[in-house]
């Protein structure tokens, strides 16, 4: 499935998903008057995100083909259950790694410059981690691949017309002057 | 026009600040609190968004915060930025300051777990030599944890345990799942103590919701926001302190608070740093030593409960078990205590697989998953401290702090314990454990500070005396978590709010 058909599946929830909020200490500010609002409207928008493709730019052309493969195989789409491709992965983390301080550069493009080889995934967990670089990448990737895979749009929309509880909504805080 | 003397400045606006302005305000004493942070606005600061369209799809901006663990990309604008404000370490003993700059501090982000000292803790050396006792005991500070329990409307259950006295609660009439009932039999086999959390009730359990509201109410009360104190002031004819400067955070201009009375709690270490920065208070020399906080040990377990069944969920804790009756039971001194969790799906990272067969399997533990973390009594030692870093400001110029701390035997002694504890428990139950360790989080990550303007009874050894009031400065009170002896394994701010409820009204006693 292509990415634009799973958002047009986003498209047909309502409009407005019901949002939980929490009780407020501070009184509320009286409702604005029709006249007000149409005088100073709040415009719907759209992220860019959600409209256009991402450009890579921080892996090499053969280190995204591998990452894309690698995310491929730790989060394939199973049924109609987006997988981290559809979920516009490997796109993502080659924006956040490219942004993340040096140590964890260091992994990825080490580890995504070498075959891959997931036998390591398959050792036991341990709180120190491997002393192998080549299997703390997989596992680091593991953990990467999993989390923007379900923190996406697609996955998101997915989940919630079989639970809709799920929205993906929670309360954030702007930055406080 | 100078401005008049104000009768008591409170530094700090969080739960020990908070509640000395909510005392002394009632009982009709004009404060001046002054906050380093601003005020959050419910309404305005607080929205709705989708993860996916945060900037970083919930990842949070990488490096923002190498120290803050507990900042997510939802809530990352309420913590301490740590650019603005840096502090030095050892690279090979870090410690993790957390901070948050707002009104109510942190109170507005706490556990809200709500357990009290007991003379296990205010007595610790009588039972096995270690350390000091404070100079109050369980008695002293009971009628006050009285007060402040229904305030804080915090709900358990009284169950007897001389280790954590019963408290003035209400109910908690929650069913436990089938899963937290086996578990809590397998614990009653094996002698060890278990109850429900006991926890803060209410949609916010604050400062800002619980104790200034009534002390603004009052009109004695005026908050300043955004003023982030400089330096006690003394005056050399009295020896007293007399106010406080502070530097308006926006401005960056430089003001004076003329007080009769100062009143310091703005946490454990900002706190320590003010004084250190003061020059004040210090004539014993342990101003900033005997820093410590508690051992966290996340996740100390992990287990799966094979036929979990609905309703899952449903959470206890395990107050301390280990040297109660003999002090000198295991090699370790003190002990620890656990929280424990049942239902969810534990994180992908336990099982050795992935695509698929990964999503089988965890398709399979839905809903069983069971957790325990421990938390572990850190000792109070002299060497574990911090001092004024000359050369590390913050962004107003402030000299900030340089710590130096560590961890020793007696907490890696212990955390291996509880590991072992917590396997044996899980196998009692017939659960499966999938993963264990004893790898505790870094100094200062608990957040869960204390003990470096400590009280005590003798003016050569400790900072404070017995009521939070300074040895030095008579009217100079250390009302937060600097002014703890040892601290058990109990989160620790209902005894900081008992203290500071008692220390309020020891400085009402002295006008």
């Amino acid at each position: 499935m292509k990415r634009r058909d799973l958002l047009k599946g986003a498209a047909s929830l309502p409009a407005m998903l019901p949002v939980i909020v929490q009780a407020q200490q501070n009184p509320v500010p009286p409702m604005p008057t029709a006249a007000r609002t149409e005088e100073e409207p709040r415009l719907e928008s759209e992220s860019g995100d959600a409209t256009a493709d991402a450009v890579p730019s921080f892996f090499t052309a053969e280190q995204f083909a591998r990452l894309r493969e690698l995310s491929g195989l730790i989060l394939p789409r199973v049924g109609t259950t987006p997988g981290a491709l559809d979920a516009q992965v490997p796109e993502f983390l080659d924006f956040l790694i490219g942004r993340s301080p040096g140590a964890l550069q260091k992994l990825y493009r080490e580890g995504l410059s070498r075959p891959l080889n997931l036998a390591p995934l398959g050792e036991p967990w341990t709180y120190e981690g491997s002393r192998d670089s080549y299997a703390r990448f997989l596992q680091q990737a593991k953990h990467d691949i999993l989390t923007a895979s379900v923190n996406s749009r697609e996955w998101i929309a997915v989940v919630h017309q079989r639970n809709p509880a799920v929205t993906g909504t929670g309360e954030y805080w702007l930055p406080v002057e | 026009m100078s401005t008049p003397t104000h009768e008591v400045v409170i530094i700090g606006s969080g739960a020990s600040g908070g509640m000395v302005a909510w005392n002394l305000c009632q009982r009709g004493i004009k404060c001046l609190m002054l906050d380093a942070g601003p005020p959050l606005d419910f309404t305005r600061h607080r929205v709705p968004r989708k993860v996916y369209d945060l900037p970083y799809r919930g990842f949070g901006r990488p490096g923002r915060f190498p120290h803050v663990t507990q900042a997510s990309e939802f809530n990352a604008n309420l913590w301490l930025d740590e650019k603005q404000n840096p502090y030095t370490t050892d690279p090979a003993d870090p410690f993790y300051w957390v901070r948050v700059r707002l009104i109510g501090g942190k109170t507005l982000i706490w556990g809200r777990a709500c357990w009290r000292l007991s003379d296990h803790e205010f007595a610790g050396r009588d039972r096995d030599g270690f350390g000091e006792n404070w100079p109050i005991r369980y008695a002293d500070l009971a009628p006050y944890y009285d007060k402040v329990e229904p305030l804080f409307k915090v709900a358990g259950r009284n169950e007897g345990f001389p280790q954590i006295p019963d408290g003035n609660l209400l109910p908690d009439s929650s069913h436990d799942s089938a899963a937290v009932t086996r578990f809590a039999a397998a614990c009653k086999t094996r002698g060890v103590p278990v109850t429900k959390p006991r926890r803060s009730t209410g949609t916010l359990a604050s400062s800002v919701n619980l104790l200034l509201p009534a002390a603004l109410k009052t009109g004695n009360l005026t908050i300043v926001p955004n003023a982030i104190a400089r330096e006690v002031t003394t005056d050399r004819t009295t020896g007293l302190v007399n106010g406080v400067s502070f530097v308006d955070r926006h401005s960056r201009r430089d003001l004076h608070a003329k007080a009769r009375f100062v009143v310091v709690g703005a946490s454990c270490l900002e706190s320590t740093r003010l004084l250190l920065n003061s020059g004040i208070a210090n004539s014993s020399g342990v101003l900033g030593r005997y820093l410590f906080d508690q051992i966290y040990v996340k996740n100390v377990v992990q287990a799966i409960v094979p036929d979990a069944r609905a309703p899952f969920g449903g959470s206890g804790y395990i107050p301390r078990f280990r040297n109660l009756n003999n002090p000198k039971e295991k090699k370790f001194l003190r002990g620890y205590a656990y929280d424990f969790s049942s239902g969810g799906t534990p994180d992908p990272k336990y099982f050795p697989l992935y695509g698929e067969a990964l999503q089988r399997k965890l398709a399979q533990v839905s809903n069983q998953g069971f957790s325990m973390t421990t938390m572990g009594e850190v000792l109070a030692r002299p060497e574990n401290r911090v001092s004024i870093d000359k050369d590390c400001k913050d962004a107003w110029g402030i000299p900030s702090l340089r710590f130096e701390c560590r961890y020793s035997d007696n907490e890696r002694d212990m955390a291996i314990d509880s590991m072992n504890t917590a396997e044996e428990l899980c196998h009692e139950a017939g659960f499966q454990v999938i993963a264990k360790h004893a790898h505790f989080v870094p100094f200062g990550e608990s957040i869960h500070d204390l003990g470096t303007c400590r009280m005590g009874s003798d003016p050569k050894t400790s900072v404070l005396n017995g009521w939070n009031q300074s040895h030095d400065m008579k009217n100079l009170y250390v009302v937060d978590g600097s002014s703890f002896v040892s601290g058990g394994a109990q989160n620790p701010t209902l005894t900081i709010l008992a203290l500071a409820l008692r220390a309020s009204d020891h400085l009402a006693e002295q006008k």
